[in-house]
């Protein structure tokens, strides 16, 4: 059954297809906000709250919707609430220098360099990359243009570059 | 045309047009510095698709089962006793159980011929198949039978070792069918030591304090001690040491 006729189930009233829907994207939508924020108890709530979401709008989705890119999208919303709500218009790299889980100290160069990035350049590398998502998808997702996408993915790379050759060099 | 690190970010993401492309190439072949830099750049973004999904805590899961299961359209009555559900390992064990049981004789009989549905399970080969409806399945088959030595001890491994919380549940369940030896005692206990998940812990306490096992107590006060444990696992021990 793929994801849109598992969200078809749960509109219908079939409400315990949502863990199968739950089952096959909780993680890489974790990774998405974890990579984004870097607060993983934020992260499991909002994967919570996306969810809650998805069952309270059921009704809205259309078959035609990419489940996946419906789920994202939501979950960028929720985010966004967040900051709203935390007044914070996005989170400030200066919060991102060091790594305050001590499991985030044992990983891998590419990954602190990712971690020591703005937030909107690791979202984008984290949907466009690691989640393998058209720049299309992500634009609808983060609510910019396609080109905004492309020169912000353009501008994550060159980051990304500074930022692990800076590492290797401490 | 000057190629910058932009022009090679651009190459990079096979954004470059055919006659760039060659360009690049080109200029790759004779330009160590510019080499030099591209095989850096390739390499971060090669690094980068490997990177593996992050794991969220088992918390996380739980939490949205307990709300998923709230959500269910379940009758009033049912609906207010919620708490005690959920305190209940036994009863939700064995609901779980049911409920498997019934969706295979279900799905078997509308999708499967009997006989090859049979063919799956009869054998122990369901044990090591990936597939978890099949190991679930193997397990309700196994103990439909008449009650086999062998199968309580593929039981205990899939209970020690397997990694789908409902294999491990269905097991418990299981191997409470059996009549009670030391090997069933003990494996229960050792798993008990070792089981990190809520719901086959609370089914884990149950059945060991069905069956009256006193041996299971410092388990049981072990886990009441341990800070990590969910406080409806603590419970559900707490209310098993009474019993006992």
């Amino acid at each position: 059954m793929s994801d849109e006729e598992a969200m078809m189930e749960v509109q219908s009233g079939n409400t315990r297809m949502l863990s199968v829907l739950f089952e096959r994207h909780h993680r890489r939508l974790y990774t998405y906000l974890f990579r984004t924020t870097r607060d993983r108890d934020l992260s499991e709530d909002l994967v919570q709250d996306t969810f809650e979401k998805i069952m309270r709008k059921r009704h809205t989705y259309r078959r035609e919707y990419p489940f996946g890119g419906w789920l994202f999208r939501i979950a960028k919303n929720m985010l966004n609430d967040h900051y709203r709500n935390q007044k914070l218009s996005t989170v400030g790299i200066e919060d991102f220098d060091a790594p305050q889980d001590p499991r985030d100290v044992e990983r891998s160069h590419i990954e602190l360099a990712l971690m020591r990035l703005k937030p909107e350049f690791r979202e984008v590398l984290t949907l466009t990359k690691c989640q393998g998502m058209r720049y299309q998808e992500v634009a609808n997702i983060i609510g910019i243009s396609e080109t905004g996408v492309k020169s912000r993915v353009h501008r994550a790379v060159k980051a990304l570059k500074d930022s692990y050759v800076e590492l290797k060099m401490t | 045309m000057k190629v910058d690190q932009e022009m090679l970010i651009k190459y990079l993401l096979g954004e470059t047009t055919t006659m760039e492309n060659a360009m690049i190439t080109n200029l790759l072949e004779e330009d160590l510095t510019l080499q030099k830099e591209y095989q850096e750049l390739a390499k971060i973004w090669s690094e980068l698709e490997s990177l593996p999904d992050e794991l969220p805590s088992q918390k996380m899961e739980h939490r949205f089962t307990h709300w998923l299961d709230s959500m269910s359209e379940v009758p009033a009555s049912r609906k207010s006793s919620r708490v005690m559900w959920l305190r209940s390992g036994r009863w939700a064990a064995a609901a779980a159980v049911v409920l498997l049981a019934g969706f295979f004789v279900f799905h078997q009989s509308k999708s499967t011929p009997v006989s090859e549905s049979r063919s799956t399970v009869t054998g122990i080969e369901w044990v090591s198949s990936p597939s978890t409806t099949e190991r679930i399945q193997g397990i309700y088959h196994a103990t439909m039978k008449e009650h086999d030595p062998a199968i309580v001890q593929i039981l205990l491994k899939l209970l020690r070792e397997d990694e789908s919380d409902n294999v491990r549940l269905t097991a418990v369940e299981a191997l409470q069918t059996f009549p009670l030896t030391d090997d069933i005692k003990i494996g229960l206990i050792q798993a008990l030591e070792k089981e990190e998940k809520p719901v086959v812990q609370i089914a884990l306490i149950s059945a060991l304090v069905g069956l009256s096992d006193h041996d299971a107590k410092p388990q049981l006060e072990a886990l009441i001690g341990n800070e990590d444990v969910e406080k409806t696992v603590k419970d559900e021990a707490q209310l098993g040491l009474l019993r006992l």
